[in-house]
């Protein structure tokens, strides 16, 4: 979860980013100083979103100018993505990176991030420990999933290409979609230099379909 | 505000209308037909400074609202008054926001 924030934070413009769900901020990169002063304008957006949706409007937008800065919130279904920013920016360029990381943001705050948080506080330190020191270290550790396929140097080269090439059409969001097509990827095959144009064919579909995707995937293809 | 102000903004390529609203929610003009749109925009100057204290980084001088297959929303709030301004949404809204402070600052 950090590290997509981090990632949207590293989009020209953006100074600070944090995520709003359920009546709390899950995570900021916002000064710690401000934590609830933050927290307060994110319910306040919040506000704005419901208001608009009590009288039938759809919009999930919001762009505030507060001075040479603008505060920019996105709402998702389950969480709002709000932003500081310099007031001149690419919107469409941080709208796309913002929407390609929500897919994870989403993925993660309502499988994973909650749950883990809560049963972290929930278990006291003294009783880790003598469990630690009379139990075999296998039986108290909780079995890692199979490690993934490794990808090899050829492959990773490739996949370089493949980012800078999606750079030319969205970028720097590229880094956001090369990700996602990546775990995409590994999901459904093995990744190697015979699936790499699997690869290929995923992320081309983040493209305008027609000349841009067909151009895409004929410079991919000169990697493969 | 001056008449001929909101009437220079109406004008403006891609507006669709454009309501004012005076400090306690009522209507001083408006053109904009959907009367919930218009509740809307008196109601923004009582939570923009909900946002503004809990930032600490000054007054918030426009807000710009956008979706999906919905006209855009501008909304311009000074001194409680609330000056709405319906817009298509193909429209950029940086450049209506321009010239929207441009007709006010004159």
């Amino acid at each position: 979860m950090k590290s997509i924030l981090e990632n949207i934070v590293a989009l020209r413009g953006v100074h600070y980013a944090c995520i709003y769900q359920d009546g709390e901020v899950l995570i900021s990169t916002f000064p710690d100083s401000n934590g609830e002063g933050v927290s307060d304008a994110a319910q306040a957006v919040e506000q704005i979103f419901s208001a608009l949706e009590a009288i039938g409007q759809a919009h999930n937008e919001v762009y505030l100018t507060i001075g040479d800065m603008l505060l920019i919130a996105y709402l998702f279904d389950e969480h709002l993505v709000m932003l500081l920013t310099d007031s001149k920016i690419n919107i469409p360029l941080i709208h796309m990176g913002v929407k390609s990381a929500s897919v994870k943001i989403k993925a993660l705050s309502s499988a994973q991030l909650a749950p883990s948080l809560a049963i972290k506080e929930e278990i006291p330190d003294p009783i880790i420990a003598p469990v630690m020191q009379e139990a075999p270290v296998q039986e108290v550790l909780i079995q890692p999933s199979p490690p993934p396929a490794t990808i090899s140097l050829a492959v990773q080269g490739v996949m370089d290409h493949f980012e800078e090439l999606l750079i030319d059409y969205l970028g720097p969001a590229a880094v956001f979609v090369l990700e996602d097509g990546v775990d995409l990827w590994r999901e459904k095959y093995i990744p190697s230099e015979d699936t790499l144009i699997n690869l290929a064919e995923i992320l081309a579909l983040e493209l305008n379909p027609g000349d841009e995707r067909n151009d895409f995937m004929a410079k991919a293809k000169g990697y493969l | 505000m001056n008449p001929d102000v909101l009437g220079k903004i109406t004008a403006l390529k891609g507006v669709l209308g454009v309501t004012l609203t005076d400090p306690y929610g009522e209507l001083l003009s408006s053109s904009i037909d959907n009367e919930k749109v218009n509740e809307f925009i008196a109601f923004m100057p009582g939570i923009t400074p909900v946002i503004e204290e809990g930032l600490g980084l000054g007054e918030i001088s426009q807000v710009v609202l956008k979706g999906p297959q919905v006209d855009n929303l501008t909304i311009v709030v000074d001194n409680g008054q609330s000056l709405g301004v319906q817009s298509e949404s193909r429209g950029s809204i940086q450049v209506l926001s321009q010239q929207i402070k441009e007709i006010l600052a004159a």
